[in-house]
């Protein structure tokens, strides 16, 4: 496959690799020689100096060849004509980074139709609503979302004084959800009936989302009740989460801290019952002031890794329940984890991750990659003819280490028994760790096709 | 710098459109075949007369500037009140020129005090022509002069705003002389409306006319001794809801007109309080006048009178002097609320007061949290901060002159009642005041001195006080 990245700033650089690595051939186009220069000593990539909405830099990368297009410049209206252009020349995949929202929400028609982008990526937005995510379930280490968001993922701690500890999983009443993994002392598996959950352990479970109440009750898990959050940062990031929680959770008090007193008048003016507080995230004085303490959850996303990273963990002495900071440096992730910081986010990441899930299309729908382990989440699309359709999950032969989370049918969730059957064409979402993966995907192709 | 020229220019355009206003009197005063027609006539000659050759002797075709749109605005109301005095003061029927002025400004600020004890003994042509001064008033003479006369360039936008009631105003077009002329022709068709309504509900051509003037512009000049009082129920009700109509901003009506949609209204914040305002004000007045035996009267007389004070019209049908005090209370209270911005109403303004309302919470949330920032919104827009001290200063300048016109009022012999009603009243461009200025009483019996008081204060009132004031200050006429 052959795919022009434009833009070599950090977003298209990890993409750049991403796509490397994934045995694509990649074009990068940037207009700045130097950042090119740097990048193709380090990247196994074809690098054109240049405009990105320029025919002929298009053209001499390779464009009328090219399967698909990821423009993530700097400059939304750049990226959207580079798509317009690309679609024009026949790429069958067109990807662009658009900020601006006004771009996106237009609601008599879509601009993204009408220039041939098939993806727009928003990488503040994802990264606000991902964080939103985790404030809907703070209980959980995880969050995740399938399916229009009718499938929930969580990974949640199972506390010492839960009535499920020391129980066989095959005692619980587990109609609503599946226990796809458990960790004890950092090793993951797949469990089977006889397998004990013991207090301190991780777990992954996958369930409805409208289920998700009764399943923390089942699970023993209390949930918490969000009443204060403090976003640290009105930039977009910011920004964005406060107005997600404006709209989505009425009840939620929400402070905003912003240094920048231009910026900060600029979004309470944009914000409508957000309290916004001028004023410095490190600064002891003001968080104790402002009562930061009582927040249930405190949110870092300025653009500074270190203010981020100094103002979350003053926020958890002072008494906060649970901190999320955003972190531009990938290396550095594990370890914000490790000094107690509860979710740490890189927006590059997640959005590298967005368009990976977009473009790995085909036979697999999804994936996500969970835990220090590398398991997957991984939908299938069950083909007719394959080895699983017609017949009763119990009588399929999952290798170890996989488990079936949920089916989804006609846009129907399902969260299957042992005599469950699967049809063609159900979206099968397979839990599985990394030894037992190739396996799978057999199981679901089309033997017809195979031969 | 201000250039006479250019200044005086203008002024003779708009003593020209007061001049052919004062012709059309003198043609009523021939239909009806009236012994002041030739006086009528020579008052309309001599104003159209100077207006044409002050346009004569200055040929020059400048634009105005900044500070000449303020003098333009203020000066060319002050000359449109001079030369309105004519019909008066040469029909014999107002020999006073203090009287003359007070009338004049009384009409054109659509305030509708009156120094005529018996207006029923006036000439038809006189009723004619203090109606008509208040319609011309009410949607303004420069938005008049805007929409008649082109090529007055930039600062069109200037001098409409300047003469526009309310705080904040939209512009219905691009273009500030085609939204003038909207604006007019709204305020032409709504009258149409009313006349036919009055007519069909048992008014004369005649009284029609005249009522329909002084409803849509809220001015308040009736052509009886009793206001309308001893009309008949049907056409008070549709007064009441014309006067409701007309204290609300036009742009909604023409919006509304324009989509055949009545959303716009309900969006309108400004609106909806306005209407909340009326309907709380009537039943809190329904409770203290148990004289009346109807429900129906009842009803009627407290939202007349609540509609007419908050839209500051000052027509009556009750003598309200003789009410319990806690209808008068809130009559009183009402002179200092008034009608939309954009309206043609006189007073603060409702939309003032939501934007004051909105800074004080603003004010006192920041108090609780001295870092925090809050915007004072208006609808949903966020203003800016000049805006807000805008409003705040004007609140402050308005009490200030409201309460140097009670003073004045005192030293020469009103009493504290009727000085503060009185100084209330016509800041307010309302009319009627309480005690000796009350609903039944006029404002003739006043000493010279008062009258001139009240005018300027009717004056300062209509403009909505920067204009005026502005050419107080000795750095306007600085080089």
């Amino acid at each position: 496959m052959r795919s022009i990245v434009i833009g070599a700033g950090k977003m298209g650089f990890s993409i750049a690799k991403l796509l490397s690595n994934e045995n694509h051939d990649v074009v990068l186009i940037d207009n700045n020689e130097e950042r090119i220069r740097i990048i193709d000593d380090v990247l196994d990539v074809q690098v054109i100096a240049g405009t990105g909405s320029s025919w002929r830099v298009l053209e001499s990368a390779g464009v009328r060849n090219a399967d698909m297009v990821v423009a993530v410049t700097e400059i939304d209206e750049l990226n959207m004509i580079a798509c317009f252009l690309a679609k024009q020349y026949g790429v069958k995949t067109t990807i662009a980074r658009v900020r601006d929202t006004e771009y996106v929400e237009q609601p008599h028609f879509s601009i993204a139709n009408l220039l041939g982008i098939d993806l727009i990526i928003n990488p503040e937005m994802v990264t606000a609503f991902e964080i939103f995510n985790i404030i809907k379930n703070p209980e959980a280490v995880n969050v995740d979302y399938y399916s229009d968001n009718k499938v929930l993922l969580a990974e949640f701690i199972i506390r010492n004084d839960s009535p499920i500890v020391n129980n066989q999983l095959k005692q619980l009443d587990a109609s609503k959800f599946v226990i796809l993994s458990i960790v004890h002392d950092n090793h993951m598996i797949v469990p089977s009936g006889d397998d004990i959950i013991r207090g301190g352990d991780h777990v992954y479970i996958i369930t409805k989302t409208e289920d998700i109440s009764a399943v923390l009750k089942s699970l023993g898990i209390i949930r918490k009740k969000i009443e204060h959050v403090t976003i640290l940062g009105a930039g977009r990031t910011g920004y964005y989460l406060a107005k997600i929680l404006e709209n989505e959770m009425k009840n939620v008090s929400i402070k905003v801290i912003e240094k920048n007193p231009l910026r900060a008048r600029e979004v309470s003016n944009m914000l409508s019952r957000s309290m916004v507080i001028k004023g410095d995230g490190a600064d002891l004085d003001l968080l104790t002031a402002e009562n930061i303490g009582q927040s249930d959850i405190y949110v870092a996303v300025t653009d500074d890794d270190k203010l981020n990273l100094l103002s979350s963990l003053i926020a958890k002495n002072i008494g906060v329940k649970k901190t999320i900071a955003k972190v531009k440096r990938e290396d550095i992730l594990p370890l914000m984890e490790e000094i107690g910081i509860d979710a740490v986010l890189s927006p590059r990441v997640l959005a590298a991750g967005y368009i990976l899930k977009y473009i790995r299309q085909g036979d697999i729908v999804s994936v996500t990659v969970l835990g220090n382990e590398n398991a997957e989440m991984i939908e299938f699309n069950a083909q007719s003819g394959s080895v699983v359709v017609n017949k009763q999950l119990m009588n399929i032969r999952f290798p170890a280490g996989s488990v079936v989370g949920a089916i989804v049918r006609n846009g129907e969730v399902y969260i299957p028994s042992g005599d469950f059957e699967i049809l063609a064409n159900d979206k099968v979402m397979v839990f599985a760790l990394p030894a037992s993966i190739h396996k799978i995907e057999k199981l679901f192709s089309s033997r017809l096709k195979k031969w | 710098m201000v250039r006479t020229s250019v200044v005086l220019k203008n002024l003779g355009k708009i003593i020209s459109i007061i001049g052919l206003a004062i012709f059309s009197a003198a043609v009523i005063s021939l239909c009806f075949g009236e012994a002041i027609f030739e006086r009528m006539m020579l008052a309309s000659l001599i104003t159209m007369g100077t207006g044409t050759v002050i346009i004569l002797i200055f040929k020059n075709d400048l634009t105005i500037n900044y500070r000449e749109g303020f003098a333009v605005v203020t000066l060319g109301w002050l000359a449109a009140s001079l030369f309105g005095t004519l019909p008066y003061l040469l029909s014999g029927y107002v020999p006073s020129f203090a009287d003359a002025l007070f009338e004049t400004v009384s009409g054109f600020t659509t305030t509708g005090a009156s120094i005529f004890a018996d207006v029923e003994g006036l000439p038809r042509s006189l009723l004619y022509w203090r109606s008509l001064t208040q319609w011309l008033g009410g949607m303004g003479i420069m938005a008049l002069f805007i929409a008649i006369i082109a090529n007055i360039g930039a600062r069109a936008n200037q001098i409409f705003r300047a003469e526009v009631p309310g705080p904040v105003s939209d512009k219905i077009s691009p273009r500030i002389r085609e939204t003038a002329k909207i604006l007019w022709i709204t305020y032409l068709i709504m009258s149409a409306v009313l006349v036919v309504l009055l007519y069909v509900f048992g008014m004369d051509w005649f009284n029609s006319v005249c009522h329909t003037f002084t409803t849509m512009s809220t001015g308040g000049f009736s052509t009886r001794n009793s206001s309308l009082a001893n009309f008949n129920p049907l056409i008070q009700w549709t007064i009441i809801i014309f006067m409701f109509l007309a204290g609300a901003n036009f742009a909604l009506h023409y919006l509304a007109f324009r989509k055949r949609s009545l959303k716009g209204y309900l969006l309108n914040s400004e609106f909806r309080l306005y209407s909340l305002l009326v309907i709380i004000a009537s039943a809190i007045v329904f409770t203290g006048i148990g004289q009346y035996p109807g429900i129906e009267e009842r009803i009627r007389q407290s939202a007349f009178q609540v509609v007419s004070i908050i839209t500051t019209t000052g027509f009556v049908t009750a003598d309200y002097n003789i009410w319990s005090p806690v209808s008068q209370v809130i009559i009183l209270a009402l002179m200092l609320v008034g009608g939309c911005a954009g309206s043609t109403a006189g007073n603060i303004k409702v939309s003032r007061y939501i934007i004051l309302i909105e800074q004080a919470k603003a004010e006192i949330k920041q108090m609780v949290h001295p870092k925090s920032i809050w915007p004072v919104r208006y609808g949903n827009k966020p203003l800016n901060e000049a805006l807000v001290i805008n409003v705040l200063q004007f609140f402050f300048l308005y009490l200030m002159i409201v309460v140097t016109g009670v003073v004045v009022l005192s030293v020469f012999g009103l009493d504290l009642i009727s000085s503060i009603s009185a100084s209330l009243s016509c800041m307010g461009n309302i009319g009627p005041g309480f005690n000796l200025v009350g609903p039944v009483q006029n404002y003739g019996h006043l000493p010279d001195i008062s009258k001139y008081v009240l005018s300027g204060l009717m004056f300062i009132g209509r403009l909505e006080i920067y204009p005026v004031l502005v050419l107080f200050s000795p750095l306007f006429w600085k080089e």
